[in-house]
């Protein structure tokens, strides 16, 4: 009878313990939140159980949040995408996407983690996403936005796992176009070059070889004739008249990488961000 | 004055003295002697001392003439084709105009022409201005060939120019506006400081010997360009130095050439001006006076390698400092030349970056 208390007893302890460890490991269900009230609900619905839908299916998870403003947890919306996506404990096995929209600052980042979303989302392929769905943000277009994010995420994941590699530099037809295009343009640059600059350098050389028959000319000072201790400028006086102040606005900068495959920085995280509002 | 001969004579045999530039000496035609410019001028010293005295104490440079002696060992010769006026010793055959080559100079009556001051003696030989000059023609592919036929090169001719050397100082005033600027960065701006000041400048630059060519057949910008001579090794002129060279007798007055040396002098006095003024972003005159205060004036014979040389019915002129062996010359293009070089540098840079931009194939 001991022995079957106590066996119950660590059942209902370990049971107890688990219930309380579950959610820790567990992963956020909530795919969608909108917390400036642009969305609404039945389309929040729509698209959450689309983002849930497409988590499923790659076992990859897809997030979107729309928050008033970072200020307050982050500096800028790099920051602010990666302290939500741990915070909220995004990602099916902290492998995900995030599309995080500041709608006070205008911003918006889309953040990658986990092996999979790294894989999958390269830095080619968020550039390619951000360009629609900041077209869409621009034009204060949320929900298309938003469907745009997850119909695209849907494509990337489909396209590393039908092709075994992802969507990237290499593959994608428009890129390459485009790069075969300055290929050519290039190379026609090269011909041009190859015809165009031997007789401009010729002309130049032909045109020094002809100075060099000519080597006269006027002076115009008198340099080798100072006398002895002749030079005498006895009066310097530097008189100071007053002083004046100009203001003007610093131009501000910013630099993105790119490249093949994906930059991931130290904490795990991949990002493309921009603003909306220009 | 007409028994002081300033003709230096042989001191051992009595014979004329001339100037030797291999050996930078003078040298006895009769017994071969050599003697250096000190030990004559100590033998002449006295004579000598007061021949200079008298040319450097006056203003006016009028007074130092010819005697009747020097005068009757010099001939003058004139250029029939381009009217150059030239003198030389009565022993120096002169065949052909420095200036145009015209082979046919006539003798010409000689006249009181001044004695020049002083004169520095040719350092460079006939055979080194040759060989000189062939070497200054080889940088030279465009030339055409008449330049650089030997027998041509060899009617090279050593001239002496007759030079106004001024002496002169300069006061300058001036008055300028400047400014220094820096920036610094205050919050979202960039602010840019300007200090304003004014400058006062003013004192005076002294010259010695500022040089102009006296002679209106020669090229200014020739003699210009063939500047420095070096005036350390400059001597009292004696009839000694003009065997075996022409000289060429002065036609435009201190006058007129003073104009060119004083807008030197004043270039050179605003140059040296504005030195004193540093560490300004902006400087900008507001005035300047400027007061030439003439000095004397020198008149010397420079010593200048010369060769004429007939191309298209053009005389093209070249002059090599006979003392420095600078050169400079006005020399045309043979257009013949610069097609051929300008096609083979085409050519070659095709090819080379047909292959090294095109990897060999359109
Ligand atoms: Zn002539």
């Amino acid at each position: 009878m001991k022995k079957l208390r106590s066996l119950l007893t660590v059942l209902i302890l370990t049971l107890g313990l688990g219930m309380f460890l579950l959610p820790v490991f567990a992963d956020n269900d909530v795919h969608v939140d909108d917390e400036t009230g642009l969305i609404s609900d039945y389309q929040l619905e729509q698209l959450d159980a689309y983002a849930q839908r497409i988590s499923d299916v790659h076992n990859c998870g897809v997030y979107i949040r729309f928050i008033d403003t970072y200020r307050g947890f982050a500096n800028n919306v790099v920051d602010a995408s990666e302290y939500v996506f741990n915070n909220e404990d995004l990602g099916i096995s902290d492998d995900g996407i995030l599309l995080l929209v500041a709608m006070n600052e205008g911003e918006y980042d889309l953040c990658a983690h986990g092996n999979t979303a790294n894989t999958a989302f390269t830095d080619h392929a968020k550039t390619k996403m951000a360009r629609r769905i900041e077209y869409f943000l621009s034009s204060s277009d949320w929900y298309t936005a938003c469907s745009e994010f997850l119909s695209q995420s849907d494509t990337m994941l489909t396209y590393l796992e039908s092709h075994g590699e992802p969507f990237d530099t290499n593959n994608d037809p428009a890129y390459q176009q485009n790069k075969k295009e300055q290929e050519a343009a290039s190379r026609s640059m090269k011909i041009g070059a190859t015809f165009g600059l031997p007789p401009i350098a010729a002309l130049l050389t032909c045109l020094g070889l002809k100075a060099r028959n000519k080597n006269t000319g006027i002076k115009t000072e008198a340099h080798n004739y100072f006398a002895r201790n002749g030079i005498n400028i006895n009066r310097v006086q530097d008189l100071f008249i007053n002083r004046t102040e100009m203001h003007t606005p610093l131009p501000r900068s910013s630099s993105s990488g790119r490249g093949g495959g994906t930059t991931v920085n130290s904490g795990g995280f991949s990002h493309h961000s921009g603003s909306f509002r220009h | 004055m007409a028994d002081q001969v300033t003709n230096y004579q042989c001191p051992s045999c009595g014979g004329p003295l001339h100037w030797d530039a291999t050996e930078q000496k003078l040298k006895c035609d009769f017994c071969g002697s050599t003697f250096s410019n000190a030990e004559i001028e100590e033998v002449y010293g006295a004579a000598n001392a007061a021949a200079v005295e008298q040319g450097t104490e006056t203003a006016d440079i009028e007074t130092l003439q010819w005697t009747e002696e020097e005068a009757k060992h010099l001939r003058a010769y004139s250029c029939p084709s381009c009217g150059a006026q030239l003198i030389c010793d009565e022993n120096t055959a002169a065949t052909s105009c420095p200036y145009c080559g015209n082979p046919t100079i006539v003798p010409a009556q000689f006249h009181g022409a001044l004695k020049p001051d002083y004169v520095i003696p040719f350092k460079l030989t006939k055979d080194q201005a040759v060989s000189k000059l062939k070497e200054f023609y080889k940088g030279k592919p465009l030339l055409p060939d008449a330049f650089t036929r030997n027998n041509h090169i060899q009617e090279i001719k050593g001239v002496y120019v007759p030079f106004w050397l001024y002496d002169a100082r300069v006061d300058i005033n001036a008055s300028f506006r400047a400014e220094r600027t820096h920036s610094t960065q205050r919050g979202d701006d960039l602010v840019t400081i300007t200090e304003h000041y004014r400058l006062l400048r003013g004192g005076s630059v002294s010259f010695e010997k500022v040089p102009a060519d006296a002679s209106s057949k020669m090229p200014d910008e020739f003699m210009d360009a063939i500047e420095p001579f070096d005036y350390d090794e400059m001597v009292p002129f004696e009839m000694a130095y003009l065997p075996g060279y022409l000289a060429d007798r002065y036609d435009v007055e201190p006058e007129v050439d003073a104009k060119r040396a004083e807008n030197r002098m004043r270039n050179s006095t605003t140059s040296e001006l504005h030195k004193t003024i540093i560490g300004y972003s902006g400087v900008f005159p507001e005035s300047q006076q400027i007061n030439i205060r003439r000095g004397r004036v020198h008149y010397a014979l420079l010593p200048v390698w010369m060769l004429s040389t007939k191309w298209n019915n053009t005389n093209y002129l070249f002059a090599m400092n006979g003392q420095t062996g600078r050169m400079v010359g006005d020399m045309p293009t043979d257009n013949m030349k610069l097609i051929r070089w300008f096609l083979i540098i085409t050519v070659v840079g095709i090819v080379i970056l047909f292959f090294v931009l095109l990897g060999g194939k359109l």
